[in-house]
């Protein structure tokens, strides 16, 4: 799963508030396919149950998510968006 | 050497300093916010420490608020002309820096009416003197925390209630303070707070930043690139990004990180009582030599003593410290034309210590035992 994010700074924002509340990620540049407004940083989570957790965290730090996307297996369309 | 010009710049910096902008320069080598390469994200995590930790430090609750600068006067700059626009009222003081000055006669004349608070006698800003400036409300106040003159610390819990009453914008100066005096941006009632990175925070020159609260439209100075919405040319909205576009000094902000964390563990309070015993003890020692008397008065000091001479020039006496003694001082004006002219040594000067840190009690005592041979040598000249 990836949230993306608007910088750099959201992205580490998000990442230690999320660490301190147990959930890990690794900070990514936001593929291109998904950055349609130009570059920006994202989130990768490994566990996908925590969506809404990491929902809640953001907003409540106000903390913008500009979507959340499931990564799949299928070349055609890699990315699912789920939120946003 | 005796280093007492620490209200000009630290010096030296914890060793850790050091330590953290050489790890930097190693290791964090990439751009920090334009890849996604290892150097780059930690490039990255360096800056966001260092934001983190100022945040806590003067507390602060969304470390995003914060935007690094090269020094105050940059920071102030971006406040004062990134919310003042021509019709708009200042409200500032004689006891300011020209970082606040000469933006201020600048915005005066593009049509920015800008008032000035007086000095009281102690060489500090009443609370009861700012009341009768606020009517009809500015609509930013900009005031120093402790000025570089005098070194009085104003009450900038009462100051900041007083100026969010009327509802007018609260920024401070904090180029003498921040790192060295506790502040509480919720308490104080701070909108904006510019601080140096290199004074009192220990980093290194070429470091600054402004809080900006949030909901507080601001402005940039400086356009460009952030790393983000790089198809958008527009500037970005979102914070810090908003106010720095260029690469930012990951080197400095790295070794001013590792300096507030000296201040975390050493604890502001302190620091700050440490610095204050050291300058009282000076300033006793400084006020026993004949022809030598304070500029300001009053306990609630920052680690800055500055003294008028009768008998000696400031610039030359200061240069004999240096060369005679080993002691590094600063005599002149400190680019605070309006508070020299507030306390009476517009024409000649005044002589400045400031105390770190790492100052010690004896270096003051020797300190004082110069500047009385300086002075007793002039004096038995013909």
């Amino acid at each position: 799963m990836l949230a993306t994010t608007a910088s750099a700074t959201a992205a580490t924002r998000l990442q230690r508030i999320l660490k301190e509340h147990g959930i890990a990620s690794q900070i990514i540049g936001t593929p291109a396919v998904l950055s349609a407004g130009g570059c920006s940083y994202s989130l990768r989570f490994f566990d996908t149950e925590k969506r809404q957790d990491v929902l809640r965290l953001a907003a409540s730090h106000g903390i913008r998510i500009r979507a959340l996307w499931k990564e799949t297996d299928d070349p055609d369309m890699p990315y699912v968006k789920i939120y946003g | 050497m005796i280093y007492l010009d620490n209200a000009a710049t630290t010096y030296p910096k914890p060793y850790s300093v050091y330590k953290a902008m050489e790890y930097a320069a190693t290791f964090a080598g990439g751009n920090p916010g334009r890849t996604s390469g290892k150097m780059s994200l930690e490039a990255m995590k360096l800056i966001y420490t260092c934001r983190e930790r100022l945040a806590a430090l003067f507390h602060i609750r969304d470390p995003s608020r914060i935007v690094f600068t090269q020094n105050a006067t940059h920071a102030l700059n971006l406040g004062l002309f990134g919310l003042l626009s021509p019709g708009d009222t200042l409200l500032t003081s004689v006891l300011e820096h020209n970082s606040v000055l000469r933006p201020a006669e600048a915005l005066r004349k593009i049509g920015v009416y800008v008032r000035l608070l007086p000095a009281d006698i102690k060489g500090g800003i009443s609370p009861e003197a700012l009341r009768s400036y606020l009517s009809p409300p500015p609509k930013l106040v900009v005031l120093t925390h402790a000025s570089n003159v005098t070194g009085i610390i104003n009450d900038m819990e009462a100051i900041g209630a007083l100026v969010h009453g009327v509802g007018s914008l609260f920024m401070v100066d904090a180029a003498q303070t921040a790192g060295c005096v506790p502040i509480d941006v919720e308490k104080m009632h701070i909108d904006l707070l510019a601080f140096p990175g290199h004074k009192g925070l220990l980093g290194p020159t070429g470091t600054g930043g402004l809080y900006v609260r949030e909901g507080i439209d601001i402005k940039p100075l400086i356009l460009g690139g952030t790393g983000t919405n790089s198809k958008d040319l527009s500037q970005p909205e979102d914070f810090p990004e908003r106010l720095e576009s260029g690469t930012l000094n990951t080197i400095g902000l790295a070794g001013l990180s590792a300096g507030v964390a000296y201040i975390e563990k050493h604890g502001v309070a302190t620091i700050y009582q440490k610095e204050h015993d050291i300058a009282g003890m000076l300033l006793r020692q400084l006020c026993h030599i004949e022809g030598v008397t304070p500029v300001g008065s009053g306990d609630n000091r920052a680690g800055v003593v500055c003294v008028r001479l009768s008998k000696a020039d400031y610039i030359l006496t200061a240069e004999c410290l240096s060369k005679d003694f080993g002691i590094i001082t600063r005599g002149g004006f400190h680019c605070a034309p309006l508070a020299h002219k507030a306390m009476g040594t517009e024409t000649t000067g005044a002589l400045r210590f400031s105390v770190g840190p790492f100052t010690t009690m004896k270096d003051v005592t020797t300190a004082a035992a110069a500047l009385k041979i300086i002075i007793s040598k002039k004096a038995s000249l013909p």
